[in-house]
């Protein structure tokens, strides 16, 4: 379980010594097996947040506990590693070696597990990423969005019980973007991992059960993501949008058109559209 | 004049036993002043196309001229060259210098032109992209936001007043915001200078809203060329080439498949609108 | 293009060379160098020349790959064998063969350039056959792991290890990085061929800042996603594939300290050439 009580966190411009808040009070309890998404702007400070979940930043003010570990105590921050895997952005900025499967040992081995065990652990996490074909490439052959898989598989030789995506999808084409969102998807529902996404884009969302919408440091929005989009206006306040087919979703139900405002995918609009 | 593309097939190791095509036998005339969408997924060849456009690339066979230039030969390369401004992907990684005036001033100082002629071309790109001149001419370009680096590297670009603007991907990593403003102030530039533009995206939704002509690049080749009802009224093939389609074409496909009979040629949210508003009106009689 | 460069030469292979424990590939290099620098008498030349032949063709690398090895150092080798020609020997009565003004060609110093231009060409094609048959990652791993006693003196293997291993891995993502940056130039109409020397590398500034900022914005994100990964240096870390000796291993450790034995043994017999 994650809990974060009145996380505040600070950091000097340049050039004047004005302090800016990239976090702002934030306060967000996770439970194990959610499958939540951060959706805001860039500057939302929602990478921020990100990187205190494991203690790579350290708040100015509040706390972040991860099962009860304070991310400030630093004997605990290995053991918080362990149990919360991190996927960033740049593909190619997280591939340490220059083999795959070594890659995906790397984890593993710096947590001294040994050497049977890891091997075992590879080849399982290179097939639940889908990538037990490309054990041996070079990471630097791949396209983007295996490169990501094989960034995921490298977190779950970890075994972690959370795994965080920072904007893992943000520099991956249409179907890198697919085949990541359907692995973390299985994930969640299969091994009852949670899933913490963090995106900007709002149609990532709708793979989510849970939606937290942040600006400016703070969380403005939280809740079940059906029950986010139902408040189109208050999110375009934000400067965001709903997804489209939420939009049209609005636009019918405005004109005039019988249908409730629960679907937020284009299967379920067409099926209450054929009702 | 157009930019003619003509047979052109670039091979990738020409000459030993893993040569691979990377685009085949390309032919297509980007007019004046059009809009052009180049989809296709990674990989496809569109990245290597376009390079194609100022000479960047060379084809193995086939001739690509830019108003009468022949892009094959050394000297007029350099001039057809300055006709087709290029912005490859990513482009705020290629920023060098202190201020962003100066990164701006890099292209047109290369072109040779004196101080002032200079100083115009920096003022006007800046004001096309929307970084206010002000503000922004003497800051580095490393102090600036995602967004503003992207708009700075785009001004750099459009400072060498291009008869043919080519963007790869020029939305890629941006925030709604930031995608909405790209994509407007591509709009207006067209508008303002009668450029044509190119655009490489992944973002069917994007390209939908933009495009007067989409070009689909499948394995090299052009898969479909047309207005972007014609390419979008086949939103099943794009799917199984693998592609996105934008999300109002990804609805009729379901809607379709549940036995409504959605014309092939709605892939707008005004469009679908005004269909489901006529299905049901036809429903309540 | 850039992404087909290999680092070093390596050239993938199925054989029992390739399988050797990279620890023994070092070793034998090591033996490989100090049989070499035994030989003192021309004809001996062909031990290690028999055995760079022999290890090629049991790693089925083809036999030009030694000719590819010695290409970088064409030019060495010939300034290495011209110069030898004309210094003087420090023996008695050298037998004269050219004299003109200063330069004096003698039967000796004939000997000698034939003698160290041998040298030179069976050190580095017996050399490059480690380079050939191992990759540049299992090198590392062998280095750290012979290194590890080093440790005890505080020297820094692991991290040393590991630099390598970065350094290895990113070469080809930098090297692509250069050519877009290159292209993203010459499209703002950069010209990198012509004026003078200073004009030229001046010229490369738009390209040197970029990749420079780029290198350090990679740095600091892989720093950051390897310590999300719970690195935390070398202490306590687990390899997934241990290095083990094999039978194998014995035998080439064998088989190099047999030539040793040999070129001392065969050149103490026939003190000819």
């Amino acid at each position: 379980m994650i809990e974060i009580k009145d996380l505040v966190y600070e950091y000097m411009t340049d050039e004047q010594e004005n302090k800016v808040a990239a976090l702002d009070g934030v306060s967000l309890k996770i439970e194990d097996g959610e499958f939540v998404c951060i959706v805001g702007h860039n500057g939302s400070g929602k990478s921020t947040l990100a990187k205190h979940l494991n203690g790579l930043l350290q708040p100015t003010s509040g706390d972040v506990l991860i099962d009860n570990m304070n991310t400030k105590d630093e004997s605990k921050l290995l053991d918080i590693r362990q149990k919360i895997g991190i996927v960033f952005q740049n593909p190619d900025n997280q591939i340490v070696t220059t083999v795959v499967e070594e890659d995906v040992a790397f984890g593993p081995e710096n947590i001294g597990i040994e050497s049977g065990e890891i091997r075992r652990r590879v080849d399982e996490s290179l097939k639940l990423v889908g990538m037990e074909k490309y054990a041996k490439n070079a990471p630097h052959m791949l396209s983007g969005g295996q490169k990501q898989r094989i960034a995921i598989a490298g977190m779950l030789a970890i075994e972690p019980d959370i795994l965080v995506l920072d904007e893992a999808t943000a520099m991956l084409d249409p179907i890198g973007r697919k085949e990541v969102l359907n692995i973390v998807s299985e994930l969640n529902k299969k091994k009852h991992m949670t899933v913490i996404m963090i995106t900007q884009y709002m149609e990532e969302a709708v793979h989510a059960s849970r939606l937290i919408v942040m600006c400016k440091g703070k969380v403005m929005m939280d809740g079940e993501t059906r029950e986010i989009f139902k408040h189109g206006a208050q999110l375009r306040e934000l400067s965001l949008d709903v997804p489209d087919i939420v939009a049209l979703r609005d636009e019918l139900i405005l004109n005039g058109v019988k249908i409730s405002n629960n679907a937020i995918t284009e299967t379920e609009l067409a099926e209450e559209l054929c009702r | 004049m157009p930019i003619e593309v003509k047979n052109v097939t670039h091979t990738y190791m020409a000459g030993s036993s893993i040569s691979v095509n990377a685009i085949e036998n390309i032919n297509i005339t980007i007019n004046d002043g059009e809009f052009l969408g180049i989809i296709g997924h990674t990989g496809s060849g569109k990245s290597t196309f376009i390079q194609h456009l100022n000479g960047l690339v060379q084809p193995t066979s086939g001739t690509i001229t830019v108003d009468g230039y022949d892009m094959r030969d050394k000297k007029q390369k350099v001039l057809g060259r300055r006709l087709v401004g290029m912005v490859l992907q990513y482009p705020e990684y290629q920023l060098f210098e202190e201020t962003v005036y100066k990164d701006i001033a890099y292209g047109p100082k290369n072109m040779g032109l004196d101080e002032k002629a200079i100083d115009d071309r920096v003022r006007e790109a800046m004001d096309h992209v929307g970084l206010e001149f002000k503000k922004f001419a003497d800051k580095s370009p490393f102090e600036l936001s995602g967004g503003e680096k992207r708009r700075a590297a785009i001004a750099g670009v459009i400072a060498m007043r291009p008869k043919y603007l080519v963007l790869d991907e020029p939305m890629a990593g941006l925030d709604p915001k930031g995608r909405k403003n790209i994509l407007n102030m591509l709009e207006s530039l067209r508008q303002a200078t009668n450029c044509s533009i190119i655009m490489v995206s992944h973002s069917m939704d994007d390209v939908a809203r933009s495009a007067q002509r989409i070009m689909v690049i499948n394995e090299g080749k052009i898969a479909k060329l047309g207005s972007p009802e014609d390419v979008f009224s086949d939103a099943e093939g794009l799917v199984e080439m693998g592609l996105d389609v934008p999300r109002i074409s990804a609805l009729a496909i379901e809607m379709r498949k549940r036995g409504i009979d959605v014309p092939k040629n709605i892939f707008k949210a005004e469009q679908m609108l005004e269909f489901i508003k006529g299905i049901k009106a036809q429903e309540r009689k | 293009m850039f992404k087909d460069i290999t680092l070093g030469q390596y050239y993938p292979s199925d054989s029992a060379i390739h399988k050797l424990d990279p620890r023994t590939k070092i070793l034998t290099m090591i033996f490989y160098i100090v049989a070499v620098f035994l030989v003192n008498r021309i004809y001996a030349f062909i031990f290690p020349a028999i055995y760079v032949v022999s290890v090629m063709l049991i790693a089925k690398i083809p036999l030009r790959y030694i000719k590819n090895s010695i290409k970088p150092i064409k030019w060495i080798i010939i300034f290495m064998f011209i110069l030898n020609l004309f210094l003087s020997t420090n023996v008695e009565n050298p037998t004269v063969v050219f004299e003109w003004w200063i330069l004096r060609i003698t039967h000796e110093s004939i000997y000698r350039s034939i003698y160290i231009t041998l040298r030179l060409i069976t050190l580095v094609a017996g050399t490059s056959l480690m380079t050939l048959t191992t990759t540049p990652i299992s090198l590392t791993d062998g280095l750290e792991r012979l290194l590890a006693p080093l440790k005890a003196i505080k020297f820094p293997v692991h991290e040393l290890a590991m630099m390598m291993t970065i350094a290895l891995r990113f070469i080809p993502t930098l090297l692509e990085e250069v050519d877009k940056i290159t292209k993203a130039q010459l499209a703002r109409g950069a010209d990198f061929e012509s004026g003078s020397i200073i004009k030229r590398a001046k010229s490369m500034i738009p390209i040197l800042i970029p990749l420079f900022i780029s290198a350090f914005r990679r740095a600091d994100e892989l720093a950051m996603a390897m310590e999300s990964r719970c690195y935390h240096g070398g202490e306590g870390r687990t390899k997934m594939n241990v290095l083990k000796f094999h039978i194998n291993d014995l035998y080439a450790i064998l088989v190099m300290i047999g030539m040793c034995a040999v070129i001392v043994v065969i050149q103490m017999l026939l003190p000819i050439l």
